[in-house]
């Protein structure tokens, strides 16, 4: 069964900005609530980032679905009381509960401490770099350049591990 | 990011002395006093929103929204303070070991 994956604004911008987010969409289902894609898509092009352009031609591409979001009870007790998160956020949980998805993609702090008390699976970019290596959808050069892209979008530590990982499973099949 | 935020009066005593530093930049900048004080407090709160933001106080959605700004626009910024933001090397294993259940 295919892997549906709810992406929020922060998650969706990097893993574009990374070039691989078209092996996410061929590895799993990826939906795109509306006001992530508001975010992330119209405003940016609004704002003439290249990135957006190159989002929306991705996502158009990837068959990424476009969600428009609901109301639902256990996102909003999730929700209760938080006034740490936006409406990208809030929208993504909504959908990965409407939708019954398996995990959100975001590199977002707030959220991911939420999603995780939550007991919500999470997909970081760079874990998505990885295992889309793991899984045959990037090459090993395609993830290195991906992480390359991104490493000053992403906290120091987590680039270093995902590149240790990444070179680590190069030398493994050298030998 | 939206339509413009809407604005509201509050009577606030300002010293003189970022009087005298909103009219200087009022004058280099060929805006008016107002303008340029709101320029200064938007300066200030970029930077205090920034803070939020690096400690996962509030979320990068959470911030664009107060900066009236896109998420883009919030990750340039963030590049420029050299502001690493984003999952934690604990995020990033838990988040491995999801990707590994699911990617297959």
């Amino acid at each position: 069964m295919v892997a549906k994956v709810v992406a929020d604004t922060d998650g969706l911008i990097k893993l574009g900005k990374s070039g691989v987010l078209g092996g996410l969409l061929s590895a799993a289902e990826v939906l795109v609530p509306e006001t992530v894609y508001a975010e992330a898509v119209i405003a940016g092009k609004r704002e003439m980032y290249e990135d957006a352009f190159e989002l929306e031609k991705v996502l158009g591409e990837g068959g990424a679905e476009v969600v428009g979001e609901k109301e639902d009870e256990r996102a909003e007790k999730i929700l209760e009381g938080t006034a740490s998160l936006g409406a990208g956020e809030r929208g993504a949980l909504g959908v990965l509960f409407a939708r019954e998805a398996d995990a959100v993609l975001t590199d977002d702090g707030a959220f991911l401490n939420v999603l995780e008390r939550a007991g919500i699976r999470t997909l970081v970019p760079a874990a998505a770099i990885v295992s889309l290596l793991e899984y045959g959808g990037v090459s090993r050069t395609e993830a290195i350049e991906a992480l390359g892209k991104i490493e000053g979008l992403l906290r120091q530590e987590v680039y270093e591990a995902a590149i240790e990982e990444v070179l680590k499973s190069k030398k493994e099949e050298t030998e | 990011m939206s339509e413009a935020k809407a604005t509201r009066p509050y009577p606030l005593r300002i010293p003189q002395n970022l009087i005298e530093l909103a009219d200087a930049k009022s004058r280099a900048e060929r805006v008016d006093r107002s303008t340029a004080l709101r320029q200064l407090l938007y300066a200030g709160a970029e930077e205090y929103v920034l803070e939020l933001l690096s400690e996962g106080r509030i979320s990068t959605g959470r911030a664009a929204d107060i900066l009236d700004v896109s998420v883009h626009r919030l990750h340039e910024l963030a590049r420029k303070h050299d502001l690493k933001l984003g999952a934690t090397p604990e995020d990033y294993h838990l988040s491995r070991e999801t990707s590994r259940k699911l990617l297959r």
